[in-house]
C-alpha cells in the first residue's frame, strides 16, 4: 500500500504544468501590430424607389458610428426598386451589383436586407433585415481575425489611374479558394430617394452614401494564392484601374473597398478594408 | 528429421485448436444499433430548416465481442448526411470506435479508444451523448490497477475525437479512488466514506503568433463521498491552472469550480441540496475549440431537467467561464387515508434553483479578480416548480405541476450579447394516466406557458410569448404507441410566427426492437442533457428512427 502511494507521488512530480507569467504577449512592445482588428462589410441591398430602405440605411449609418473602427458600409442598388423611371432615370445600378443580387438572392427577398459579412450563405440565412444586423456584428467581432488587410491607393489625374496596393498577412493558414475584391464607391451622391416615413415621400435631394460604382476586380476578385499559405505569410497585391470616360464620379468621393473571401465555398468575407483614392 | 516437422506440426495445430476451442467456447457476441432518419419537407409558415439531400441519415452499430478476458468492442457509424441540427462535419462512413482490452481481477488494459471519466468528470470526461451529436472519446491506452479491494488506480493517456479525426493535443491522465470504508471495515461500520483525487495535463504546442501560451495545462480535482443510510453527501474541488482560450478570451487567470450535492431521505421524505461554483473551468483538448467540440471536461449542473416540453424550451446550460448557483428539493409522499379517505398517496415535490454570474472584476487584459463566494450582478437562471402527483383510482392517475422560470437566453443561446433579453415563463402542466385494462392506456398531457421577453433589442425570435401544449398518447401494450403532439405559440409577438408545431408519432416495439415513425412539425430551439446543450432547427417531415440490441 505504501509503495503504491509513493509510485502514485513521483508520478505526480513528473506531472508536467507551465505557469506564464506576464508579459502575455509575444511581442509586447510592437507598436500594436500584434493586435488585429476584424473588421466587418455590409452590404446593404436598396433601391432609390424603395420606401422603406432610407431607415434601413439610417440603422446602417448608426451601426457605422457605434462600431467606427470596424464596420464598412456598402450600399448596393439593384433590383425592381433600382430600375430608373422616366421621372427620374439617374441609373444607380452596376453590372458587378447585379451578379452579387442575382447570386445571393437579395432584392427577391424584399428590400431593404443586407448580408454582414455575407455569414450564413449557402445556409440561406445570410440576407439579414436591418434588426439582424448588429447580433451577427456582435457575433463577429468575438472572433479572430483570420489575416488581415492593409490597404493603400492613389491616383493619378493624368490619366485617371487608381491605383490600389493590398498587404495581406495571413493570421492562419490560408486555402487556394481565398479571393481578393476590389470595388469602388462613392459617397454624398445627390438623387432622388423615396421615403414612405415623410408625406409626401418623395426626397428628391437624398444624400446617398457608400454607393457601389464598379470593381477593381472581377465581381469575385483575383485568386490570391494558388496554393495554401502558412501563418505568418505576408502577401502584396496591387491593381491598376482606369475610371472610364463619361462617368459623373468626383473623384473626392471616391473610396476603394478591398476584401478577401472564401469563394466557392462559403462566400464569408474574412477581413476588409477602405480607402479614399485622394488623401 | 521430415517426420519430426510434421509431428511438431501436428502437435502445433492440436495446440491451437484447442486454445481456439477454450477462447471460442467462451466467445460472446453483443451489441447494438441505432439509425435516425428525417425526410425534409419545406414549410414556409414556420421557415423550416431544409436539406438540399431531403433525406439525411444518422446511423450506428456497436458490437462487442469477448472472451475469457479479452474483449473487442468496434462502433461503425454512417452519417449520409448528417441529420440538421448536428455538426456537418460528421459527414462520412467509417469505423468510429475499436477497442481491445484486456482484464483479471487486479489489472485492466485497454488499448483504442475508451471513455472514461474522474469522479464528477470535473477534469475528465470522455462520454457520448448521441441526443447531442457528442463523443469525447480518448483513443491511447489506459491502464487500471486494484491492487486489494477498495483501491483503484487509474492512468491514461490519449488524443481525443474530433469528428473524424483527432485533437492537436495528448491527453495524460492519473486517478485515485480510495474506498476508506472498504479498507478499514470496523472504523467505518454502516457508513460508506470514499476519497479521490485526480490529475490530467494537456499538451498543445504554441504556434500562437500573438500570446505567449502554456503548452502543457495542468488540473487537478479531490473528491469526497459519504453515504448511510439516510444521508449521501458527496463534493469536489477541481483547479486548473492558466489556460488561456478562444472561449475564456484569451484571460490568464487559474481555473477552479467546486460541486457539493446533499441529501437526506427517510421514508416518505427526501430532502436534496446542491451548491456549485465555476470559474474559467471550461477544459478542452484544443484552445480553439468552441461550441460542443472537444470538451474534456463535465461540470456538473444544478438545475432539474422538466420533463414537460414547454417549460424544456428554456433549460439552462452550464457556463462554465463562471457561475455560481444553488438548489434545493423537498419530495414527501402524503400516506393513504390523510388528505382524502381513499387508499392512495399523494407525492409532492417543491424544487427551487438560482445561478447567478459570479463577481469579478477586471486586472488588465489578461487576468481578473474572483471572490470566491462572490455572487455577480447577472441573473442567469432561475426556477421554481411544485409538482404533484397522485391516483385518484386505479384506473385514473393524476400529475399537477407549477413551473416557474427565469432565463436568461442571452446568456445561454447569445454568449452575453444583448439580443433576446431574459424570458420569464410561467407553466401550469397537468397530465392524466388512465388505464382502460391490462394492454389499453391513455395518457393525455395538457401545459400551458406564459412567457415574455424584455428584449431591447428588435430580434426576429422565432419563438417567444405564451404557448399551449396539448399531448395525446394511446399504448397498447405490449407493442403500439400512438402520439399526437401539439405545441401552440399562439402569443407569439409576430402573427406569422403563432403557429401549431403539430406531430403525430407511432411506435412499434418489440422485444429489444423499436421502431418509431413520426410527421409534422418540430418546434426546435435548444435540446440540453446535463447542462450541455445544443441547437436544433425547426423542422418538418418524416422521422425514422429504429433502435435494437443483440
Amino acid at each position: 500500500m505504501k509503495r503504491i502511494l509513493i509510485i502514485f507521488f513521483v508520478c505526480l512530480l513528473f506531472w508536467k504544468c507551465d505557469r506564464i507569467t506576464p508579459p502575455y504577449l509575444e511581442n509586447p512592445n510592437a507598436n500594436d501590430t500584434n493586435k488585429y482588428t476584424q473588421k466587418i462589410l455590409l452590404e446593404e441591398y436598396t433601391g432609390f424607389r424603395c420606401g422603406n430602405c432610407p431607415e434601413a440605411t439610417e440603422i446602417a449609418h448608426n451601426l457605422k458610428e457605434r462600431y467606427p473602427d470596424n464596420l464598412i458600409l456598402l450600399s448596393v442598388h439593384s433590383g425592381g426598386y433600382a430600375r430608373p423611371t422616366t421621372a427620374h432615370p439617374y441609373d444607380f445600378r452596376t453590372p458587378i451589383g447585379d451578379e452579387l443580387d442575382n447570386f445571393f438572392g437579395c432584392s427577391k427577398a424584399g428590400n431593404p436586407n443586407g448580408m454582414v459579412n455575407r455569414v450564413g450563405f449557402p445556409n440561406k440565412t445570410h440576407i439579414l433585415r436591418e434588426g439582424q444586423w448588429e447580433s451577427v456584428i456582435q457575433e463577429l467581432l468575438k472572433r479572430k481575425p483570420k489575416l488581415n488587410l492593409k490597404l493603400s491607393t492613389s491616383f493619378n489625374p493624368a490619366n485617371r489611374t487608381i491605383t490600389a496596393t493590398v498587404e495581406i498577412k495571413f493570421l492562419e493558414a490560408s486555402l487556394p479558394n481565398y479571393h481578393l475584391c476590389l470595388y469602388l464607391a462613392e459617397d454624398s451622391v445627390v438623387q432622388y430617394q423615396r421615403d414612405d416615413r415623410k408625406t409626401p415621400p418623395d426626397i428628391e435631394n437624398y444624400v446617398h452614401n457608400n454607393v457601389l460604382r464598379d470593381g477593381l476586380t472581377p465581381t469575385w476578385g483575383i485568386q490570391i494564392s494558388d496554393s495554401s499559405l502558412p501563418a505568418g505569410t505576408t502577401i502584396v497585391k496591387q491593381v491598376n484601374y482606369t475610371i472610364p470616360d463619361g462617368k459623373d464620379w468626383r473623384i473626392p468621393k471616391l473610396k476603394v473597398i478591398a476584401f478577401v473571401h472564401d469563394k466557392d465555398n462559403i462566400f464569408e468575407i474574412l477581413q476588409v478594408d477602405e480607402s479614399y483614392i485622394s488623401p | 528429421m521430415k517426420h519430426l516437422l510434421t509431428l511438431t506440426l501436428i502437435q502445433l495445430v492440436l495446440v491451437c485448436s484447442a486454445f481456439s476451442q477454450g477462447i471460442l467456447d467462451n466467445l460472446q457476441i453483443g451489441g447494438n444499433f441505432q439509425s435516425d432518419s428525417y425526410y425534409y419537407l419545406r414549410d414556409s409558415t414556420i421557415e423550416s430548416a431544409e436539406a438540399k439531400e431531403k433525406l439525411l441519415s444518422n446511423n450506428y452499430l456497436f458490437l462487442t465481442l469477448s472472451t475469457n478476458n479479452i474483449s473487442f468492442d468496434l462502433r461503425f457509424e454512417s452519417y449520409q448526411n448528417p441529420i440538421l441540427g448536428y455538426d456537418p462535419r460528421f459527414q462520412g462512413t467509417g469505423i468510429a470506435y475499436r477497442s481491445i482490452s484486456y482484464k483479471n481481477d487486479w489489472l485492466g488494459i485497454t488499448a483504442g479508444n475508451f471513455y472514461e471519466q474522474f469522479g464528477s468528470g470535473m477534469v475528465l470526461r470522455g462520454y457520448e451523448e448521441r441526443n447531442l451529436g457528442l463523443d469525447n472519446s480518448l483513443d491511447g491506452v489506459r491502464i487500471s490497477v486494484e491492487p486489494f479491494k477498495g483501491l483503484n488506480f487509474k492512468g491514461l493517456i490519449g488524443k481525443q475525437r474530433f469528428f473524424w479525426s483527432q485533437s492537436k493535443s495528448i491527453i495524460r491522465g492519473l486517478d485515485a479512488n480510495v474506498e476508506l470504508s472498504s479498507i478499514f471495515p470496523n472504523l467505518f461500520n454502516s457508513l460508506t466514506f470514499v476519497i479521490g483525487g485526480s490529475v490530467v495535463s494537456r499538451y498543445q504546442a504554441d504556434l500562437d503568433s500573438k500570446y505567449r501560451l502554456p503548452e502543457n495545462v495542468l488540473a487537478f480535482s479531490i473528491r469526497v463521498d459519504i453515504s448511510t443510510s439516510w444521508l449521501t453527501f458527496s463534493t469536489e474541488f477541481a483547479h486548473k491552472y492558466n489556460d488561456p482560450t478562444y472561449r475564456n478570451k484569451f484571460t490568464y487567470n487559474d481555473g477552479n469550480g467546486i460541486n457539493t450535492d446533499i441529501s437526506i431521505f427517510t421514508s416518505g421524505f427526501s430532502l436534496l441540496l446542491g451548491f456549485h461554483r465555476y470559474d474559467n473551468m471550461e477544459f478542452r483538448t484544443d484552445r480553439e475549440a468552441k461550441g460542443l467540440e472537444l470538451q474534456l471536461n463535465y461540470l456538473p449542473s444544478l438545475t432539474k431537467q422538466h420533463i414537460y416540453s414547454l417549460p424544456a424550451f428554456y433549460a439552462a446550460s452550464t457556463q462554465a467561464n463562471g457561475e455560481i448557483g444553488f438548489k434545493g428539493e423537498v419530495n414527501y409522499t402524503i400516506p393513504s387515508k390523510t388528505l382524502i379517505k381513499d387508499e392512495f398517496e399523494t407525492n409532492i415535490a417543491f424544487g427551487f434553483s438560482r445561478i447567478n454570474s459570479i463577481d469579478t472584476q477586471r486586472i488588465d487584459d489578461f487576468t481578473y479578480k474572483s471572490k470566491f463566494f462572490g455572487i455577480g450582478p447577472e441573473l442567469f437562471y432561475r426556477d421554481y416548480y411544485i409538482e404533484l402527483r397522485r391516483k385518484l383510482s386505479h384506473q385514473l392517475e393524476l400529475k399537477l405541476a407549477y413551473i416557474d422560470i427565469i432565463y436568461n437566453k442571452d446568456v445561454m443561446e447569445n454568449e452575453g450579447s444583448p439580443l433576446y433579453g431574459k424570458v420569464k415563463s410561467k407553466t401550469l402542466a397537468t397530465e392524466f394516466t388512465y388505464s382502460f385494462n391490462k394492454t389499453h392506456t391513455l395518457r393525455i398531457e395538457l401545459q400551458h406557458m406564459w412567457s415574455k421577453n424584455d428584449s431591447t433589442v428588435a430580434s426576429d425570435d422565432k419563438k417567444n410569448g405564451n404557448w399551449f401544449a396539448f399531448l395525446a398518447e394511446h399504448s397498447i401494450a405490449p407493442h403500439w404507441y400512438f402520439s399526437l403532439i401539439d405545441q401552440w405559440n399562439y402569443g407569439n409577438a409576430n402573427k406569422q410566427y403563432q403557429v401549431h408545431y403539430l406531430k403525430f408519432l407511432v411506435t412499434y416495439i418489440h422485444q429489444t426492437t423499436r421502431i418509431s415513425l413520426g410527421f409534422g412539425r418540430e418546434a426546435g430551439g435548444i435540446v440540453c442533457l446535463g447542462g450541455v446543450c445544443r441547437f436544433v432547427p425547426i423542422s418538418y417531415g418524416f422521422s425514422l428512427s429504429v433502435t435494437t440490441s443483440f
